[in-house]
């Protein structure tokens, strides 16, 4: 009895909470996928006759050779950024560690001015410093390199060193108080063993901090697959992640339904990326 | 203890950023509810009583000029002149965005009572598709009992705002034409001399070589809108002046049936080819830039290119009054320096134009119909109108407005109307604005990836099949 009612009692104190998520969470991608299937537009007769069309927009999708394009685009878009990310801000946090205080606190608030700053504000510095004629035109013109168009020329490389540079603070802070919290007797003893710095660290520290690793590491892949707003004010519409690419078919071409069915596509990458590193996780605690 | 305090601070200072991010959104937000809601009430008590009525006007304001914007002078200055005044409060609801934006904002609002606005200002080639969302009220039964519709519109323009079902659903504000604005100095040192009328394509192409040729480096030859995020100007302006001028139009308005195989198309975007591969067009990354006229505009003021292939209000720019003036020329010299060409047909022969304009129209979810109408015919009258004819630089659709003085002065509004005689419209048809996405995909993608005209027109067609239906196409 006294059982039934602390379990009751639970669920009566997560009940706002899964209120709150079905709401404003569950719902909201329930009535997405149903959407996805109907003939939802903005404007024109559709408009008027909203319908269910079975799998047309899935299978439009398919015969759709920009969807193709695009979803290359969103792959390298998020596979390098998530690995600069992790690299840079993983090297950024182990090369502070243990390092004098003035200098840790002068770099940290380096890094994280990039990280705090609204999407839309850091997309702007990022084009104004990639522009034709900005500051990293100006600055390699010193070295007597002429004028590239770095944003019309390389627009996907632009946008990924944009979003690594904007990204990488939240990795630092994350490895940051990972690295913080590795025991220092592991350490000092495999220092005693006559190990070297790389072998430490290899050998040493990455394997304690690994959980840390794969869920920072999934974190940045779910947000890098949406990013709408970095890529949109760089470069408009000629990086077309799927997320722009959503963008133009819902509200360009009018076809909500249509976009609804693209951002399923979305969901699906970003299901099969957490699966991946679920399973990764899973293992390793198994042994 | 330093230490922790300073990490308190440094998240304070994140989270504020993040806070005033997501509040001046939500502040905003609250506001237009607010704004949205106390409209609702406003109505729903003049019904039940008969107190003030709202009435909600919006429009885009893409140059986010406010209250200082002449569409918001021309509505402000209207309503004061109004005899209903006092009973009648008025809700001005600029939207700050480009005209693309501008139509997915107000779709989106008018889906729903309670946000719909009563009048809203709406480009003609997007009427049809709203009409056939539902979105627009049928006002031909208003008009007929309207003394000024049936005496003072210019009768051409009366078609552009019908529906297909021939029942009108706008009256039309503003009307306009494209042609070849070019700069003269530019033309004189080519050796083209100072005015030029070009009759083929071919002597555009040859006008362009000779700039080319006779110009110092950085005088791009010509510009027109190729991109994406030009959108419906890249269409319009570039592409349909292209088309039309090979005897081919983009639907048959008869039958309903698409062209999309049809050899003007495959000139039209080998014409564009053309231009690109000889560098007759701008630096890439400025042609697709977001604002890409405004480079347009400040090499045409500065004499740095040639021709410009844009609308008659095209010139208002180069005023003092404008972003870019004339350097070296006054507002009254003006006309010694940029010239205003017809565009020729493909082979010679004629000349050839496109007409679009912008209309009123009362949305069907409006709880004020009639008082939206007769706001509508105050607007349009000519003493008001004339506020919107001299701020916007667009063509009257009402007969006898060159008795202002203020009108009829305007630079090239001869040689406009002139033009607007023999005006081609863009298509009738509720499918015209998605088929216009695909036309300026597909001129974007040759332009920007040299992508050939063979493989670009065949996902246009694709895609259009899928759009309208391939028993549509032809």
């Amino acid at each position: 009895m006294r059982k039934k009612g602390s379990s009751l009692s639970k669920f009566g104190y997560l009940l706002p909470a899964i209120v709150l998520m079905a709401l404003f969470f569950v719902w909201p991608i329930i009535l997405t996928i149903y959407f996805s299937f109907t003939n939802l537009a903005l404007t024109g007769s559709a408009a008027a006759n909203f319908r269910f069309i079975g799998v047309e927009n899935y299978a439009k999708m398919f015969s759709d050779s920009s969807v193709k394009v695009s979803l290359v685009t969103t792959i390298f878009f998020v596979v390098f950024s998530v690995v600069g990310q992790t690299i840079l801000g993983f090297t950024i946090a182990y090369l502070m560690k243990a390092k004098n205080k003035i200098f840790r606190r002068i770099v940290g608030a380096i890094v994280l001015a990039g990280w705090v700053m609204p999407e839309t504000v850091a997309a702007i510095c990022a084009y104004t410093f990639m522009t034709d004629k900005g500051t990293l035109n100006e600055i390699l013109g010193l070295f007597g390199i002429g004028m590239v168009s770095w944003l019309f020329k390389y627009p996907l490389l632009s946008v990924i060193l944009a979003n690594i540079w904007h990204g990488t603070a939240f990795s630092m802070m994350v490895y940051q108080s990972a690295l913080d919290n590795v025991p220092e007797d592991v350490m000092e003893s495999a220092k005693m063993d006559g190990a070297g710095k790389l072998q430490t660290l290899f050998g040493v520290t990455i394997p304690i901090i690994k959980d840390t690793v794969l869920t920072n590491t999934m974190l940045i892949t779910l947000s890098t697959l949406g990013t709408f707003g970095m890529v949109y004010t760089m470069t408009g519409t000629t990086v077309q992640t799927l997320p722009i690419f959503m963008y133009m078919r819902a509200f360009k071409n009018y076809e909500l339904g249509y976009g609804t069915a693209i951002s399923m596509l979305v969901l699906l990458i970003g299901a099969v990326f957490s699966i991946f590193y679920v399973k990764i996780q899973g293992k390793d605690m198994d042994k | 203890m330093k230490k922790k305090m300073v990490s308190v601070l440094l998240c304070m200072t994140m989270l504020g950023t993040l806070l005033t991010g997501c509040g001046s959104t939500s502040t905003s937000d609250a506001a237009s509810d607010e704004k949205t809601s106390e409209t609702a009430e406003a109505t729903e008590g003049a019904e039940a009583s008969g107190d003030a009525t709202t009435l909600t006007i919006t429009f885009p304001d893409s140059g986010d000029t406010g209250e200082n914007g002449y569409m918001y002078n021309w509505i402000t200055s209207t309503y004061d002149a109004w005899e209903k005044k006092d009973e009648v409060t008025l809700d001005i609801q600029p939207v700050v965005a480009n005209d693309s934006d501008y139509f997915t904002k107000v779709q989106t609002e008018m889906q729903d009572a309670s946000t719909s606005p009563d009048l809203f200002f709406e480009d003609t080639f997007q009427l049809n598709t709203d009409v056939a969302a539902g979105y627009v009220s049928d006002i031909t039964s208003d008009l007929s009992s309207w003394d000024g519709w049936n005496t003072e519109f210019i009768e051409a323009l009366k078609e552009g705002t019908k529906g297909s079902d021939g029942n009108t659903y706008a009256v039309p504000v503003s009307t306009d034409v494209r042609g070849l604005w070019y700069n003269k100095d530019v033309f004189e040192q080519a050796g083209l001399g100072r005015d030029w009328q070009p009759e083929s394509w071919q002597d555009i192409l040859d006008a362009c070589e000779a700039i080319k040729t006779n110009c110092e480096d950085d005088v791009v030859p010509i510009w027109f809108a190729c991109s994406n995020t030009e959108a419906e100007a890249t269409s319009m302006n570039t592409f349909e002046m292209l088309l039309y001028g090979t005897g081919e139009t983009l639907v048959d308005e008869s039958t309903g049936v698409w062209n999309v195989s049809g050899q003007g198309i495959t000139d039209a975007l080998t014409f564009i080819q053309t231009c690109k591969e000889n560098g007759y067009i701008g630096t890439l990354s400025e042609v697709f830039d977001a604002s890409d006229w405004e480079y347009a505009n400040k090499y045409m003021s500065t004499g740095k290119l040639g021709m410009y292939l844009n609308g008659s209000w095209g010139y208002a720019d180069y005023l003092s009054t404008g972003s870019y003036p004339m350097e070296g020329y006054t507002d009254d010299t003006l006309s010694d320096a940029l010239g205003f060409a017809q565009m020729p047909t493909q082979n010679g022969g004629g000349y050839v134009t496109m007409s679009g304009g912008w209309s009123w129209a009362i949305a069907n979810n409006s709880d004020n119909h009639d008082l939206a109408f007769e706001f509508l015919t105050e607007l349009m009258k000519s003493e008001n109108y004339i506020t919107y004819l001299v701020g916007s630089g667009n063509l009257s659709t009402k007969l006898g407005m060159d008795s202002f003085d203020e009108y009829s002065s305007k630079l090239y509004v001869n040689e406009a109307t002139a033009m607007s005689e023999t005006a081609f419209f863009r298509p009738h048809n509720e499918n015209y604005s998605k088929v216009s996405s695909y036309i300026y995909e597909m001129v974007d993608t040759i332009v920007r990836n040299d992508t050939a005209v063979d493989s670009a027109l065949s996902d246009f067609q694709t895609s259009v099949k899928t759009a309208v239906g391939e028993e549509n196409t032809k």
